[in-house]
């Protein structure tokens, strides 16, 4: 263990005094937060019916006898049908199959063509088998699992560069933000790259080169139209083109968005018994929760890592002290909005070599 | 959570460097756990929420507010005599250099060296993947022992424990 290291940050830590935390702004901040994110909720499904007009009726759940036919559905679905997927090492297992990649897997996100993985600074893109180095990125990168493109920031260059994997074409991008250190490409929905910048956030349209500004906000992620982003209170969902229907909800932790943007996944703590993390699942639309009931323990980490389909999202779930513990990291899968959840990949921690290995889950979260 | 308000001071100022950001982020935290007190009655389970806000929001402060990790630091020292003295000099030059990290790096660091979470629960405090801590740790590491070395020579900077194979969880 670096003890010098370890040293150093207990003795600064404890060489400092810090004031006791001013609980009456806390209290008085807390209050007025939770009433702007009631207002906001219900000012944003009243923004959606004059939107809709009669189309309001659509929200509801379709009548079972009323002899009506059902409406149409708000949110076509997909056609996205992942099977659970998570990555050790060089090895990508996808359902019951595995595959075996030249580098070590650092991150990987796919599309509907294969996936791009980082391992180091380098991105290599994977497709029917056959590998190549695509780029270079110290930032994040983000895929579009609806379709084939894949976004990066080459901060050494201050540039967003896209991967079409259908072609193998790399193209730059031009960005109405500043890409330096704290840049990221965040999403890729529907060919427009979503992007925060030093400066600010911003969209492009991969094939016009529209861009768009979304403002002071740290985009966590889009899809179909619909984003979750940290704005200056908190973590806020809601359509791209329309910011005063976004809701604000209470996740603190980054989540992931269904591939319809109906729903956000993301770990969140609940009152049970015994209390603990859990993943709550969030309607984009009204920001009603609804927790999804997988097998984790008190002080469990747990978070979402991914959609497989518009009903269907992943959780991981991470004993606290797994080495301890004696149980396995667990990968489940949930149905949404029932939120009855079941065991997919268990016991990763066995595979052979894989005990001081990165794990990852790609489609959000741990992707 | 009033009274675990030191432990969580203490981790914020080893991530934002300053005594008064780290008091604003745990204010901060704090807040957003109040706003999610209807649901919270657990103490383990608010202090593993606040903890989580502190990560989450020093990320995005340094992302949203462009702070570049140059921000002011005390003054390098001149250079010592004596074990001791020079020992101490190394320290305030590793303080330095860890300031100047990256927020990702230097939030990684402190997760996993002070308040001692394995690569997975460090990962799900910052929402990345494992392999992202990794990276993170290792190239802070990387970082620290150049600077070290830079401002104090290689052979101080070797004196230094600044071993990467075993922080690996």
């Amino acid at each position: 263990m670096t003890d010098d290291l370890m040293d150093l940050l207990h003795q600064r830590a404890g060489a400092e005094t810090f004031a006791q935390p001013d609980l009456a702004t806390i209290v008085a901040v807390g209050n007025r937060r939770a009433r702007r994110r009631r207002v906001g909720a219900t000012a944003g499904v009243a923004a959606l019916a004059v939107a809709v007009g009669v189309g309001l009726v659509t929200l509801l759940p379709a009548g079972d006898d009323d002899g009506a036919p059902a409406p149409a559905d708000p949110f076509p679905t997909r056609t996205r049908a992942f099977e659970p997927m998570a990555t050790v090492g060089t090895r990508v297992f996808v359902g019951e199959r595995m595959i075996r990649v030249e580098g070590w897997i650092d991150d990987l996100e796919r599309t509907r063509a294969g996936f791009v993985y980082r391992t180091g600074d380098d991105l290599r893109s994977y497709v029917d088998g056959t590998e190549s180095v695509v780029g270079t990125t110290t930032g994040s990168f983000a895929g579009d699992e609806d379709g084939y493109l894949v976004a990066w920031t080459d901060v050494a260059g201050g540039q967003v560069l896209v991967l079409d994997q259908r072609t193998g074409d790399v193209v730059r991008l031009d960005v109405p933000v500043t890409v330096g250190a704290g840049a990221g490409v965040e999403a890729v929905d529907g060919g427009t790259v979503y992007v925060t910048g030093d400066d600010g956030s911003a969209s492009v349209d991969v094939a016009g080169g529209e861009t768009g500004d979304l403002g002071d906000i740290d985009l966590l992620d889009v899809e179909d139209g619909v984003l979750a982003a940290w704005d200056q209170t908190g973590t806020v969902l809601g359509p791209v083109e329309d910011p005063a229907r976004r809701v604000e909800v209470d996740a603190v932790d980054q989540g992931t968005l269904s591939p319809d943007g109906r729903w956000y996944a993301a770990a969140d703590v609940f009152e049970s018994n015994p209390p603990n993390l859990g993943v709550g699942v969030v309607d984009t639309a009204t920001g009603d929760e609804v927790r999804l009931d997988v097998d984790a323990r008190q002080r469990d980490l747990v978070d979402a890592t991914g959609w497989i389909d518009a009903d269907t999202v992943t959780v991981a779930v991470v004993p606290w002290n797994e080495e301890r513990s004696g149980r396995p990291e667990q990968l489940f899968s949930c149905d949404v909005p029932s939120g009855a959840c079941t065991l997919v990949i268990a016991d990763h921690g066995a595979l052979p070599g894989n005990r001081q290995t990165g794990k990852t889950y790609p489609g959000g979260g741990w992707s | 959570m009033a009274a675990r308000s030191g432990s969580l001071h203490r981790a914020a100022y080893l991530m934002v460097g300053d005594v008064g950001l780290a008091q604003d982020l745990v204010q901060e935290a704090l807040t957003k756990t109040y706003v999610a007190w209807p649901r919270l009655r657990d103490p383990h389970n608010a202090e593993a929420y606040t903890r989580k806000a502190i990560t989450t929001t020093a990320i995005s402060w340094f992302r949203r507010k462009g702070w570049n990790n140059e921000r002011a630091t005390e003054r390098l020292p001149e250079g010592s005599t004596g074990d001791h003295a020079a020992r101490v000099d190394q320290q305030q030059v590793l303080w330095t250099a860890l300031q100047e990290l990256p927020v990702r790096q230097r939030t990684a660091i402190v997760l996993r060296y002070y308040e001692d979470l394995t690569e997975a629960q460090t990962a799900a405090a910052m929402d990345c993947a494992v392999g992202t801590v990794k990276s993170q740790v290792s190239a802070g590491i990387a970082k620290l022992r150049d600077r070290l070395a830079d401002r104090v020579g290689d052979d101080a900077a070797r004196s230094f424990d600044l071993q990467t194979q075993a922080v690996t969880r």
